[in-house]
Order: C-alpha cells, then structure tokens, then sequence
C-alpha cells in the first residue's frame, strides 16, 4: 500500500486556506444564526398579533348572556345560543358514527393486518387521500348524497355525517398510535394464556389504549369543530335553536364566517365568536398533544 | 515544503527526544450533571504512536476520549475539570470558546461507522470545502490519498458517486478513519473502533492503525486486551473505582503486560474479574 | 367463534371506511357525467369566461389562481418552516423550545376561518393602504402560507428529531460548524421529511376555502400581478353552490373533481416520498 503523500497534491493548501475558510465559516455561521432566530421571530410576532387580535377584540363583546341568548337582527346582537346547539348536535352526530368506525378499522389495520403489507398500505394512502381532501369537496359530497340522495335536505344530521366522513382518518391514525403503543409483551402474555383474541382485545388491548382513544376522539371533535367548508351546503345556515336533528342550524365557524363576509357590522360579533372557538380548539389541542406525549412515554418505557 | 522530509524530521526529532508528548491531561474531572464519570485522571500520550485505553466497560474510557476533542460539549449539563493540553495549548483556555479549532487538529472515529447518508465523495469532500478546499482537482487528489491511505482505494476507487451506506460495516469504518484523516489532524480518538465488525475486518483496521501511527498519534479505546496487545505501544488502564472512573495505570505496553504494577492491572490482564 | 365473528365485523368497518373515497369519486362524478357530455371537457378551458348561467363555462383563470395561490403559500412557508424547525431543533435555548411547539401547535390547531377573519380585518386593510385593493393575490397567499406554515414545521422537526444523533457527532468531530453542519449534513440527510412537509402543505393550501375566499376578492380573472384580486376554485363553489343549478352545478362539480385529482396526485407523491425515505 502505498501510504506516502504524492508530491504533486499540495494538502498544506488545507491547512493554509483553512485560516480564511475558518473566518468565512463563521461569517456563514453568523449569518445563518440570524435566519432561524429570525424565522422564528417572525413566526412568534405574527403568532401574537393574530391570537392578539382575536382576544382583544374577541372579549369586548363576550358576556354570560352572549352564550345563552338567541341570534338577532343576523347575529349583529343577541348571543349565540342556537348556534352553540347545532354545533353540539352535528359535532356529537359526527363522533357518534365515526367513532365506531374508526376504532374497529384502526383495530383491524394495527392488530390483525401485517403491517408492512399490501393491504394494510393500501388502506393507509387510501386514509391519506382522505385526510387531504378539500372540505368542499367534502361538502359536495355530502350534498349529492344526504341532502338530495337520502333526502335529509339541509340539516344538522347531513352535516353530522358529512363530517363523520371528514374527521374518519384523523381518529384512525390516533387510534391506530394508541393502539401500537401497547406493549407486545401484553399480547404475548395474552396468547400464552391462551385467551382468544376478542377477549384479549376487550380485556387487555382496549383499556391499555385508552389514552389514545381519547386523543382520536378528541381530535375528531376538534377537526369537526374547526370546519366550515363542508357545512355550507349540509347543515345549511339557520340561525334559530333546532328542534330536531332534522332541521338546519349552523355551527360556530359558519356564524364567524357568516359575521364576518355577509353581514355589514357584524366584526365583532365574529371576533367573539371566534374567541370562543379558538379558546375551545386550543384545549382540545392541547389536550391531544399531552395524551400524545403520555402515550410516546409509556411506549418507550415498556 | 515537502510533507515527507517534514514527516522524516519530526521522527528523528521525536526519536532524539525519546517520546515527545502530544497529549496530556492534569487531574482531569468529569461530570454528568450531579453524576461524577472521571475523577483526577493525569494522563501522558506520546506522539505518534498508538496509546490504548483498556478497562471494563464503565470505567469512564469513552468519556475520557470525548474529553480530548470536547465532545463533552454536546450536552449542556457536563462540567469538566483540571485540563487538557495538545502541543503546548490548553484545549480549554487557549482554543478558547470555540472547539472547531481543536476539532481540527483532533479526529475521532467512533464505536459504530457513522458515514453520512450520501456518496462515499461527499463524505469526504465536505469536511474539505468546508475548510476552504474548493478546488475540484485538489479535493480529487487528497480523497484518493486518504481513500488509498486506509486501503479502500482499490475497493471503491471506482464508484465514488455510489451511497456510503452500499458499503459493508469495515468498509464503511475504513470510510469513517478515511474522514477524519482528510483534515490532516494531529491526534486521531478511536472509540472501540472494531467493536461492530467481523474478525477480518477488525485485522484490516488494525494493521490500518499500525500502518498510521508514523503520521498520527492515536488513542484507541478497546475492551479487547488482544488487540491492545496487537497495536499498543503504550496502555493506560482505567476502573470505576465507587462508581467514578479513575487512572489505575499507565506506560508503555510492553512494561504493563509483562510487569504490571498494580493489583488492579494484574487481575484485570488475568481475567480474574 | 367470537373471533370469526370479531375479524368479520372488523373487515365490514374497515371495507365502509376504505370504499369511502371510491364513494365520494362516485357521487362527484355521477354529478358531473351529464354537463360533461353535453359541454364537453373542451369548453372548461376554451370558453370566453366564466358565466355559467350563460353557458360560458371557462375555469381556467381560477385554476391559475388556485396554483399561484399554492405556490405562492409554498414558497413563502417552506423556507421560514424549515428554518424554524431547524431553529427549535438546533438553535432554540431550552425554554424557548416549549413556547416555541406550543406556538406552532396552536397555529396548527386555529381554524381556516379565523384566519380568514383575520385576513380580511387586519391584513387586507394593511396591504390596501400599501397597493389598492386589499384583497388579493397577495393577501391570499400570506393568510395560506400562515396556515400551511405549522404544517410543513411538523413534519420537517419530526424529521430532525428521527436523525440519529451519531451525524451530529460525526459532524462536530470534523470540525464542521453548526451552519454548514446544518446546510450540508442535516438538511440534506432529512430531504424527504421536508418534501413530505412541502407536499402535505401543498395539498392543504390548493384545498382552503374558507380563508381563501375571505381574502382574495374573487374576482375571476388571472392576475396580472400580486396585487390583483383572484378567486380560487374552491371560493368558486363554496360561492356559487348555494344557487347553481343544471350545467352550473356540473361544473361545480366538475371542478370538484379537479381537486380531487390534484390532491390523490400530491398524496402519492407524498406517499412515494415516504416510503422511499433512506432509514438511515
């Protein structure tokens, strides 16, 4: 082997340039340092003035009576007691019949399909597409179907389903994560008792993913809070209380947008209404992301 | 000037001197957070030529290798004391803040080959254009002369542009030593070098070191007291005394294997553990 | 017994889940077949304009619009996603970290149409007193990349956190400063994570609505610059659908299934980049 240097390559040059490569480097370095606190700065800033803007013009309006008053004159005064109603409505139709759905596909894919298989990757794109699909779309969809198929016209049950629809992959995917973040050791432990696998699912699996599903439900409940796309041409935009699942009623987010575009005035009113979103969106959130976080800990710990 | 004379005169002169010192450490102390890893280790390493720090595992050997070219610095909660000195240089109040300066004249191959994920060129061209090699020809040059200094030249002189990760573990390792030796450092830390590779590859990387203590001063840690017997010139032996590493001994390899001083040494080489 | 019984009810479920896009394709175009054979797919792009009433079906300028719009919130977002996910990973004092995840999750969490009452009340005024009118291509594409911003952030930290730490060393131990192990070691090795961001975020923005419409004006015509007033495909149905009837509602419907196609085709690219992914 030949381990002399040859003559003709001249590696000093690596030390020599390395004096001004070094004070190039930290200039870079330098310059580089000032982007990423920059980025997030700029981040942070418009972060504060956007969440500012919703609290401080948000709160002016909001009262106790705000909550529980009906809408009158299109929103511009009165409260949002109905609105709250139908939000409650079509967001408990949407869990109600995702939720099963989802926990028994996410059971399926995570503790009976091979996890690198065809299938189960062809279910997973399949739960992708859905979760990027526009919500108008999603809208459209349910028009044809509920609304004029099914003959549910506009109302808080074609909106609860269309929706069911929407938050389906989102409480998959939580519920598939709660459902791999227990143990192996418990399923084995199960087989060797030689316990069936409905059993072991119900009595071990289940409970162990509880944490994640509470987190698929409650991400569920804030896709479908946070839609308004979808809603327009499903639930409609009443906005008196409803009486039956039957009848139209618009949730939170319509009635901001609904304030905000069509009704001169109606600013803040929006803004509080929009606080009231905000602020339960981002319990929720942050509620989902602890769970998240338990459920990554107690998976890394078995 | 020509690097071969250099290299010839700074032989002769080492030789004169009889074992000039590269590295050495003055009651050196390190700790995780509260946890204490090394206590008071006063250790002396001569230059060019392959210094072996063996012990069983948790003696503090790997922190005491990440203490030489401040690797410690990673974490945030380390605290080192006493002091480090490369050349006549405190690695800590000379080279000041920034450690880049000592990183430089410092290299380190780890435990498990940590190639980058790209071509085996990239891996070594960055560290070059990084420092100021731009010139496509020179950079040609040295990675074919680091590349046939670790022997892979023959091997994958040919498909330079193909992924490090198409390599086998000993290739990929030779890779790595290749990395560090293009920026031309003093000292070379290998930490367990051969610890995740097959036998035969091990051979190959330990010929590469003896082939490489003319030009570098190498401080290998093993836990394979064959292969410190295989490459060693000088031995330092390192034991969690109550939970914190210590220095039981150190000299030259000859001298410990056959005549150790201390009891510890005497069960250790016994494999009376 | 019970577990054939188990495994069965399990498959139904998940066959009414998965058949759910086919589904949905079905309806949008069952809505669609009758204009698209009495207009022809021709005319959507030929027509003089776009009065639908009128039998003038042209939706090209808000297919532009629906591009520019994604591409313009792309390019914004990306580069200031990156870098802040960089930031949080590599730059950000301890402390910081935290304010800095809840900020993005938040972000991520605030719905579309706040962000477009914000848009429409707070930066719409703004960039009208800088270049009449306000709503605009611009506004658009700021209120979007607002949106798409914690999105790409997500998926490009997640990234940087799957890096094995043994790159990092590597890197420190050649004397690579923090900028150029970042620029050359780490952003590179993560180029998947941030083209799996970039499409994700892609998808979200072409598909808005809500904020879109706020912000944009809706005008249908292709901008001449940023400053003009634009509308999306998306504005367009949420904004005709209330009345449109006959060949109307086909091409709504049509349009829908544009979106659609563009969405499946970023998911799968998504998709492709996922799996192709180096596990390092």
């Amino acid at each position: 082997m030949n381990l002399s240097f040859r003559t003709n390559v001249n590696t000093d040059s690596v030390r020599a340039t390395s004096l001004i490569g070094l004070r190039n480097g930290q200039l870079s370095d330098l310059l580089f340092t000032a982007a990423v606190w920059g980025a997030f700065l700029t981040v942070t800033v418009v972060f504060l003035w956007l969440v500012g803007d919703v609290l401080i013009r948000g709160v002016g309006a909001l009262s106790w009576d705000f909550v529980v008053s009906p809408v009158i004159d299109s929103g511009r005064s009165g409260g949002i007691a109905p609105v709250l109603v139908s939000t409650a409505c079509i967001v408990a139709v949407a869990l109600a019949v995702a939720f099963p759905l989802a926990l028994a596909s996410a059971i399926l894919i995570s503790e009976f399909l091979p996890r690198t298989g065809t299938v189960s990757r062809l279910v997973i794109v399949s739960f992708d597409v859905l979760a990027g699909m526009p919500s108008i779309v999603f809208g459209l969809f349910g028009n044809a179907l509920f609304n004029q198929l099914l003959g549910f016209g506009y109302s808080l049950l074609s909106g609860g389903l269309t929706l069911a629809c929407m938050v389906l992959p989102f409480m998959i995917k939580a519920n598939i994560d709660g459902l791999r973040a227990v143990p192996r050791s418990y399923r084995e432990a199960g087989d060797a008792l030689a316990m069936s696998r409905a059993s072991i699912l119900w009595h071990v699996l289940l409970p162990a993913a509880i944490p994640g599903i509470i987190a698929g439900v409650l991400l569920g409940m804030g896709r479908a809070l946070a839609e308004t796309a979808a809603l327009l041409f499903t639930s409609g935009y009443v906005t008196r209380m409803p009486e039956s699942l039957m009848d139209s009623g618009r949730t939170i987010s319509i009635h901001v947008y609904d304030l905000a575009m069509n009704v001169a005035g109606g600013d803040q009113m929006a803004y509080a209404s929009a606080l009231i979103l905000v602020v339960l969106l981002i319990i929720i959130n942050f509620t989902v992301v602890r769970l998240g976080d338990w459920i990554q800990r107690c998976s890394l710990r078995a | 000037m020509d690097r071969i004379t250099e290299a010839v005169t700074c032989t002769q002169k080492q030789e004169n001197t009889s074992g000039n010192i590269c590295l050495c450490t003055e009651s050196l102390c390190l700790s995780y957070g509260t946890r204490a890893a090394l206590e008071n280790v006063s250790i002396r390493i001569p230059s060019r030529s392959v210094t072996a720090i063996i012990g069983p595992s948790g003696s503090g050997k790997s922190s005491f290798l990440c203490c030489l070219n401040r690797m410690t610095d990673l974490s945030g909660s380390t605290t080192v004391g006493g002091s480090v000195h490369l050349g006549e240089h405190d690695i800590h109040r000379d080279l000041g803040k920034n450690p880049i300066a000592l990183r430089r004249r410092v290299g380190m191959v780890f435990q498990l080959p940590n190639p980058f994920p790209f071509s085996i060129w990239k891996n070594l061209a960055l560290p070059l254009t990084h420092h100021g090699v731009a010139n496509k020809r020179e950079l040609s040059g040295i990675i074919e002369q680091v590349l046939r200094r670790v022997g892979l030249w023959e091997e994958v002189g040919g498909r330079l542009r193909d992924s490090a990760l198409t390599l086998s573990g000993g290739q990929q390792q030779r890779l790595c030593i290749a990395r560090a030796l293009v920026l031309e450092p003093e000292v070379l830390l290998m930490d367990e070098p051969c610890s995740s590779l097959d036998p035969l590859s091990t051979k190959r990387i330990e010929t590469l070191i003896g082939q490489l203590k003319d030009r570098y001063t190498i401080v290998v840690v093993t836990h394979d007291l064959a292969q410190a017997r295989r490459v060693a010139d000088h031995v330092a032996l390192f034991w969690n005394v109550d939970g914190v590493g210590r220095l039981i001994e150190q000299g030259s390899a000859a001298r410990i294997f056959q005549h150790p001083q201390h009891e510890l040494t005497t069960t250790y080489l016994e494999g009376q553990l | 017994m019970t577990d054939r019984l188990l495994t069965w009810t399990l498959g139904a479920a998940t066959l009414v889940v998965v058949s759910l896009i086919a589904v949905i394709a079905v309806f949008l175009l069952n809505e669609s077949l009758d204009t698209l054979n009495r207009v022809g797919l021709g005319r959507f792009f030929s027509d003089s304009g776009w009065s639908p009433t009128m039998g003038r079906f042209n939706i090209l300028p808000m297919i532009v619009a629906s591009v520019l719009l994604m591409a313009g919130a792309v390019i914004v977002a990306a580069p200031l996603a990156v870098l802040t996910a960089v930031f949080l990973r590599f730059y950000a004092p301890s402390p910081v970290v935290d304010t800095g995840r809840r900020i993005i999750e938040v972000l991520a969490a605030m719905p579309s149409v706040v962000y477009g009452l914000w848009g429409l009340v707070v930066l719409v005024p703004v960039i009208a007193a800088w270049q009449q009118p306000g709503a605009s291509l611009m506004a658009g594409i700021l209120v979007l990349s607002l949106m798409i911003f914690p999105t790409i952030t997500i998926v490009v930290h997640s990234g940087l956190t799957a890096m094995p730490q043994r790159y990092i060393e590597a890197s420190l131990a050649l004397a690579l400063n923090r900028a150029y192990m970042v620029r050359r070691v780490v952003l590179p090795a993560i180029r998947a994570s941030i083209a799996a961001g970039v499409t994700l975020g892609a998808a979200r923005a072409i598909g808005e609505t809500m904020a879109v419409m706020m912000v944009t004006g809706n005008i249908v015509a292709v901008p001449g610059d940023l400053f003009d007033p634009v509308r999306a495909l998306t504005s367009n149905i949420a904004l005709e659908m209330a009345y449109a009837l006959g060949d109307h509602r086909g091409a709504l419907y049509i349009s829908s299934l544009l979106l659609l196609a563009v969405v499946i085709l970023l998911v799968l690219i998504n998709e492709f980049i996922v799996s192709n992914k180096c596990e390092y």
